[in-house]
C-alpha cells in the first residue's frame, strides 16, 4: 500500500511552486518541512484533489499501483488530520467517529472497541465540545482510521497542543499509522515531530 | 464535477435569471404602454399622448416633491438614528442586550405599523394638524422611519458579527480608546467608515423602498396629494382603463425618481466624505460623544416605548365596545370583534401561511444549493472570483432597488400572457423575487463562514458533496436555516402589492384585506387584523427559535 508522487508539480499564475518526487511506503511517515508559503497545504491539497482553480497540477499520484490524479478527492481513501481537531458538534463522540465508517454493520461495537483503545471507553456519547485538547486530537484520529484510509495525510497535526500533550498525541498517532501500514505524509515546522517520525524528509 | 455541484451550479444561474427576468420584463411590460402601446384597449400605435396625459395631472409637481422628500427624509432620519443606536450598543455593553427590543419592529408589516400608528396617535388633538393625513409627508417619514431603523440596525449588526471583520474593527477601536478617545468618538472615528460602506446597498435599498413605498402613504398620507406610488397605484385601479396608459408613464418616472435620489444620495456621500474625513483627523477627542449618545438612548427609549405602546393600544382596542377620542380608557370590553375577525379572517389568514411557508421554503433551498456553487465554482475554472461575487450580490438587490410599482403591473400582465390561470403560480413567484434576497442574506455569512477543512474532511471520510452538504454543512448553520426560514415568512407575510396585482385580488392575505378594511371599516375590527399580522411572524420566529435551541440541545449534552 504505497503512497507514490511522480513529478508532482503545482503552478500558479504560470509560478511552478514545487516540483515533488516520492515513494512513501506501507507505515512510513514522510517529513515536508519548508517556510510559510512554500506550498505545504497546496502539496497536501493537490494529493486530496482539493486544489482551488488558480492551481494547476501535473504529474501523477499513485496509491497502491493505482493513478488516483484524476479521482474525485471522496473516493481517493486519503485521510487528512488538521491542525484543528473539527470534530462535528452536532454528534456526539460516538457518532463523530461512527461518521468515518464506510459500512454501518456493527458500528457500534467498533465505536467502543475504538474508544476503549484510547482509553475513552465511557465517553462515548458525551459532546465533542466537553473533551479537552488531547481527547478531540484522539477522536479526530479515530474518526479517520475508521474510513479504512490508504494514506493519510497530516497537516500540522499537533501545533495546537502543549508539550506533554504534543509528545504522548505524537507517539499514538504514529505508532497507530504503523501498526495499520499506512503510508503517512506529516507537514511540520516542528524539528521533534521529524524526529519523531524517523523517516525521509522533503524540503519545499 | 458531481452532478450535484453541476445542480447546485445550475440553481445559482436559475436564481439569477429568477431575481433578474421578472423586474427586466416587468419594467419592459410598462414602457410599452408609456409609449401608447396598449393593443388590449386599442392603442395600436406609438405616440406621446400618455405621456402628455401624465405631465397634465394637477399637483404633479407637488406630488413628485413630496415623493422625493418623504423617500430622501425618512432614510436620512432613519441611518441616523440606526448609527446612533449601532454606536451605543458598540461601545456600551449594558445596551447591547436592548437589541432585541426592536426585533418587533423588524418582522411587524410596513401597513400593520401605519395602521397600529393611527389607532395610537390619531385621536390626540394637538398631533391632529401633523399626524396623519398631513400635506408634509411628516406622518409618512415617521412611519418609514419606525420600520426602517430596526432594519439597517439589524444589517449592521449583521456586518459586524462577520469575525473576521469584527476583529479588525475591535482592533481599531481598541486602538482608539488607548489613544484617548471617548467610546462613541472612536466608533464614529474608527469602525463607523468601513460599517458604512457595508451596508451601503442596504441603505440604497431603503432609499428606493421609501421613494416607492404604497402601503404606508395610502394608509397615512394625504388624501389631497398623494405620493408618486400611491397615484399609479389609484390610476392603475381606476375603472377607466385608459388611465393604465399615464400610470405607465407614471411607473417610469418613479424608476428615474429613484434614480435622481439615489444619485442625490450618492453625490451627498461625496459632500459628506470630505467633511468626515476633516472630522476624523481633527485630532478632536470627545467630537461627536454627547449628541449621539443622548439620540441613541433617546431613540431606544423612543422605539421600545412606542413599541410597547403600539402593542397595548391596538391590543386593547381590539377588545373595545366604543372608545370615545379623548378617553383614556375605552367604555367597555368584548370579544365580538375578535369572533367577527377571525370568522372573516380564515381564508386569508390560510392563503398567507400558505404563500408564506412556501416561499419562504423554496427560498431557503435556493439559497442554500447557490451558496453551496460559490463553493464548487472556487474549484472551477469560471466564475468564484470576488468580481463575479460582487455582481452577484448586485443581483440580489435588484428587486429591492427597482419600485415594485414600476415591474409589478408589467409583470402581471406577462404572467397573464405565460400562464394566465395559475394564480398562486404568480402570486407566488412575485412573492418569491422579494423573498429571495433576504433569505440568502440572512444565510450568506454563516454559510460562507463554515471552515472549509469540515467539506474536506468528510471528503476524505468518503462522503461525496452531496452527502457533506446534507450531513455535515447543514447540521452546522442549522440555526441560520431556521431564523432565514422565520425571515423569509415574515416578508411574504408582510407583502401588499404584488399579492393584490399578481393575483387581481382573488387571493386574499390578512395584509390585503387589512389594508382594505383601513379605507372604511371600523378601527376595532382592523386592530384585530393588525395583532393577527404580528402575531404570525413572531409566532414563526419563536418557533424557528425553539427548533434550533432543541436541535442542539439534543446534541450536546
Amino acid at each position: 500500500m504505497a503512497l507514490e508522487l511522480i513529478d508532482l508539480s503545482v503552478t500558479k499564475d504560470k509560478h511552478a511552486l514545487f516540483n515533488v518526487n516520492a515513494r512513501i511506503e506501507p507505515g512510513k511517515v514522510l517529513s515536508v518541512l519548508g517556510a510559510s508559503g512554500s506550498g505545504k497545504s497546496t502539496l497536501l491539497n493537490a494529493i486530496t484533489g482539493q486544489l482551488e482553480s488558480v492551481f494547476t497540477v501535473q504529474g501523477d499520484i499513485v496509491l497502491n499501483g493505482k493513478s488516483i490524479i484524476e479521482v474525485p478527492t471522496y473516493q481517493r481513501r486519503v485521510g487528512v488530520l488538521f491542525q484543528d481537531a473539527l470534530l462535528f458538534e452536532h454528534l456526539t463522540v460516538g457518532e463523530n467517529i461512527a461518521f468515518g465508517f464506510q459500512h454501518r454493520k456493527n458500528a457500534k461495537q467498533s465505536v467502543a472497541q475504538l474508544l476503549e483503545q484510547v482509553e475513552m471507553q465511557d465517553m462515548q456519547h458525551r459532546s465533542v465540545s466537553s473533551l479537552s485538547g488531547g481527547q478531540q486530537a484522539r477522536v479526530a484520529l479515530l474518526r479517520t482510521m475508521a474510513s479504512e484510509p490508504k494514506a493519510i495525510l497530516l497537516d500540522e497535526p499537533f501545533s495546537k497542543l502543549d508539550t506533554q500533550l504534543r509528545a504522548k498525541v505524537r507517539e499514538w498517532v504514529f505508532s497507530t499509522v504503523k501498526a495499520q501500514n499506512i503510508p503517512t505524509i506529516m507537514v511540520t515546522h516542528d524539528a521533534e515531530d521529524v524526529d519523531a517520525a524517523n523517516g525521509d524528509i522533503i524540503q519545499l | 464535477m458531481s452532478p450535484f455541484e453541476r445542480f447546485s451550479h445550475a440553481v445559482k444561474q436559475a436564481m439569477i435569471l429568477l431575481l433578474v427576468f421578472p423586474v427586466l420584463a416587468g419594467s419592459f411590460g410598462v414602457l410599452l404602454p408609456a409609449t401608447g402601446f396598449f393593443p388590449a384597449l386599442g392603442f395600436n400605435t406609438l405616440d406621446t399622448q400618455a405621456i402628455h396625459s401624465f405631465f397634465a395631472t394637477p399637483e404633479l409637481v407637488s406630488i413628485i416633491g413630496l415623493t422625493l422628500f418623504t423617500g430622501l427624509g425618512a432614510t436620512l432620519f432613519s441611518l441616523v438614528i440606526s448609527i446612533a443606536l449601532v454606536g451605543i450598543v458598540y461601545c456600551y455593553r449594558p445596551f447591547s442586550s436592548t437589541k432585541r427590543l426592536l426585533a418587533p419592529l423588524l418582522v411587524l408589516p410596513h401597513g400593520a405599523v401605519a395602521l397600529a400608528l393611527i389607532f395610537l396617535l390619531s385621536p390626540t388633538p394637538w398631533l391632529g394638524e401633523w399626524f396623519p393625513y398631513d400635506n408634509y409627508g411628516v406622518s409618512i417619514i415617521f412611519a418609514l422611519v419606525i420600520k426602517e431603523v430596526p432594519f439597517l440596525f439589524f444589517m449592521s449588526q449583521s456586518v459586524l458579527a462577520q469575525s473576521a471583520l469584527n476583529k479588525e474593527l475591535c482592533g481599531y477601536y481598541r486602538s482608539g480608546l488607548s489613544l484617548g478617545y471617548t467610546p462613541i468618538t472612536a466608533f464614529l472615528k474608527l469602525v463607523l467608515p468601513s460599517l458604512y460602506q457595508r451596508i451601503r446597498l442596504p441603505v440604497f435599498a431603503v432609499l428606493a423602498y421609501a421613494i416607492s413605498c404604497v402601503e404606508i402613504p395610502l394608509v397615512l398620507g394625504s388624501n389631497k396629494i398623494p405620493t408618486l406610488s400611491v397615484a399609479i397605484v389609484h390610476w392603475f385601479n381606476n375603472v377607466d382603463l385608459a388611465l393604465r396608459l399615464p400610470a405607465s408613464v407614471g411607473a417610469i418616472v418613479l424608476m428615474l425618481l429613484c434614480i435622481v435620489a439615489l444619485l442625490l444620495w450618492r453625490g451627498s456621500e461625496q459632500i459628506i466624505g470630505r467633511y468626515y474625513r476633516w472630522f476624523v483627523l481633527n485630532l478632536n477627542r470627545t467630537g461627536g460623544q454627547l449628541p449621539l449618545f443622548i439620540l441613541g438612548t433617546v431613540s431606544l427609549i423612543g422605539l421600545t416605548v412606542l413599541i410597547l405602546a403600539l402593542i397595548s393600544f391596538t391590543g386593547v382596542l381590539s377588545f373595545a365596545t366604543y372608545w370615545t377620542s379623548g378617553s383614556v380608557f375605552p367604555e367597555g370590553i368584548t370579544g365580538l370583534n375578535w369572533s367577527v375577525g377571525l370568522a372573516a379572517m380564515q381564508t386569508p389568514l390560510l392563503n398567507s401561511l400558505i404563500l408564506a411557508l412556501s416561499t419562504s421554503g423554496v427560498a431557503v433551498v435556493v439559497s442554500l444549493l447557490a451558496l453551496e456553487s460559490e463553493v464548487v465554482s472556487r474549484f472551477m475554472k469560471r466564475g468564484g472570483s470576488s468580481a463575479y461575487e460582487k455582481r452577484f450580490t448586485l443581483i440580489l438587490f435588484i428587486p429591492l432597488l427597482v419600485p415594485g410599482v414600476v415591474f409589478l403591473f408589467g409583470l402581471v400582465w406577462l404572467q397573464q400572457l405565460v400562464f394566465p390561470e395559475r394564480l398562486w403560480l404568480s402570486v407566488g413567484l412575485s412573492h418569491l423575487i422579494y423573498v429571495l434576497p433576504y433569505v440568502f442574506f440572512s444565510l450568506a455569512d454563516s454559510y460562507r463562514q463554515i471552515d472549509p477543512r469540515y467539506g474536506q474532511m468528510a471528503q476524505s471520510l468518503g462522503y461525496s458533496p452531496f452527502r457533506v452538504f446534507i450531513h455535515v454543512k447543514l447540521p452546522l448553520v442549522f440555526p441560520s436555516i431556521a431564523f432565514a426560514f422565520a425571515m423569509g415568512c415574515a416578508i411574504s407575510l408582510s407583502q401588499y402589492l404584488p399579492t393584490l396585482l399578481s393575483s387581481g385580488g382573488q387571493i386574499a392575505t390578512v395584509t390585503t384585506e387589512a389594508i382594505a378594511l383601513a379605507a372604511g371599516s371600523s378601527k376595532r375590527l382592523n386592530a384585530v387584523y393588525v395583532i393577527v399580522q404580528g402575531l404570525m411572524p413572531l409566532v414563526i420566529f419563536l418557533a424557528a427559535w425553539a427548533i434550533a435551541r432543541a436541535f442542539y440541545a439534543r446534541k450536546t449534552k
